[in-house]
């Protein structure tokens, strides 16, 4: 990478962009939480955190994010974090396709391929 | 809400130390949370792997720009310990988690003991084997209003054994790895010290990205806990590391590995005990 300033430049602001938006959404999330009802939260962390209970799917909590459903609105941010690694991935194939280094597109491509293995895993598992 | 509050103050406190100490993310914190928190271990290790992933971002982003990374090796490596996230991901459940307690307990133990030992002094750089020269791994780090230095990467198959195994404990444990990938880039391959650990920092975000995306997909992620350590963690590593260019480190890494013995020992009475879930 010391020999592509712009892409230095553009990964690094990718990953700080990345962080400050899912720690913004966090920070609502609870925000909101605890405005609200606080012992929602409580209830939540004591069945799903300690208990153990399976969590209600991930899809359908995020239905609720138009509400403004405090666990809705943190699971986004969550995800924006768990997703700056893989955008930082997608940046890199860019880069290389662009500078036509197709070795380094096909290792990144495998990554990538990888990381998206790994949803699937998670599904089926 | 106190539990909450508690929370985010513990993993404030380990960012803290972890950004300042170079600890690793998530050795530190698997344990305290399932210790004290009575958190069952999977929910933790979601949690723990988020939090690598946010602080590794925020640690690279100044190894980035002042072209400390090496990416050509980040992304090859990366093949490795992706593949080795994946695995210890899925088998985690499987392990049971006396086991996983004990190795908590070795990796703090190693932690500590790595902490108290001097670091060795940088060698010199080297030539890029055939294998380097053909991935066109070797690349150059800048000096202080100098020239920057070339360097050549060797032995990249026994690194990448390394970082394999560096992304199995960081799959099933929900840590970082570093102390495993920067020896698998310094000493195995012969970069530079701190370009070592600069790529290691950037991979670790990848390689936790994957493990908490299998996590994720699981169900395994309950945002009411993993999003206040993600914040306290956050929080935390990004004071220390602000605090650390005017610190004398040694009488904190001090106190440090006091705790982190007395972690490890409680970590290994609990699995020997019958009390780890």
């Amino acid at each position: 990478m010391s020999d592509d300033p712009e892409l230095r430049r553009w990964t690094a602001a990718l990953l700080r962009a990345g962080v400050l938006t899912a720690t913004a959404t966090l920070v609502l999330g609870l925000a909101v939480q605890f405005a609200r009802d606080p012992s929602a939260y409580a209830a939540r962390y004591a069945r799903y955190g300690l208990g153990g209970a399976r969590l209600p799917s991930g899809v359908d909590t995020l239905r609720r994010l138009p509400e403004g459903d405090p666990s809705a609105i943190l699971l986004l941010g969550l995800l924006i974090l768990t997703a700056v690694p893989l955008a930082r991935v997608l940046l890199s194939l860019v880069e290389f396709a662009r500078a036509r280094d197709w070795l380094y597109f096909t290792i990144t491509a495998v990554v990538l391929l990888l990381l998206v293995l790994g949803i699937v895993l998670g599904r089926v598992g | 809400m106190s539990a909450f509050l508690a929370l985010v103050a513990l993993a404030f406190t380990a960012g803290l130390g972890g950004a300042i100490l170079g600890l690793g993310g998530g050795l530190l914190i698997v344990p305290v949370i399932t210790l004290f928190f009575h958190i069952p271990l999977r929910v933790a290790i979601g949690a723990s792997l988020i939090s690598v992933v946010a602080t590794s971002a925020g640690a690279s982003v100044a190894f980035v720009k002042d072209g400390w990374t090496n990416l050509r090796v980040a992304m090859t490596l990366e093949i490795a310990t992706v593949t080795g996230s994946l695995l210890g991901s899925s088998v985690a459940g499987l392990v049971s988690p006396k086991v996983l307690f004990l190795l908590f307990s070795v990796g703090l133990l190693l932690s500590g003991y790595g902490m108290v030992r001097a670091r060795r002094g940088g060698d010199k750089p080297v030539e890029s084997d055939r294998l380097g020269r053909y991935l066109r791994l070797g690349g150059t780090y800048p000096t202080p209003g100098g020239e920057p230095v070339r360097y050549g990467v060797i032995r990249v198959p026994l690194g990448a054994a390394m970082m394999v195994c560096a992304g199995v404990l960081s799959g099933l444990l929900g840590i970082g790895a570093g102390a495993l990938k920067v020896p698998a880039m310094d000493v195995a391959m012969r970069l530079p010290m701190k370009v070592s650990s600069a790529t290691s920092n950037f991979m670790i975000g990848v390689t936790a990205g994957a493990g908490a995306l299998v996590y994720m997909a699981r169900g395994d992620i309950v945002p009411e806990v993993a999003a206040p350590i993600a914040l306290g963690v956050t929080a935390g590593a990004t004071l220390g590391s602000r605090l650390l260019p005017g610190m004398d480190t040694t009488r904190v890494r001090k106190a440090f590995v006091v705790v982190l013995v007395l972690i490890a020992l409680q970590m290994a009475w609990r699995a020997l005990t019958g009390g780890a879930r």
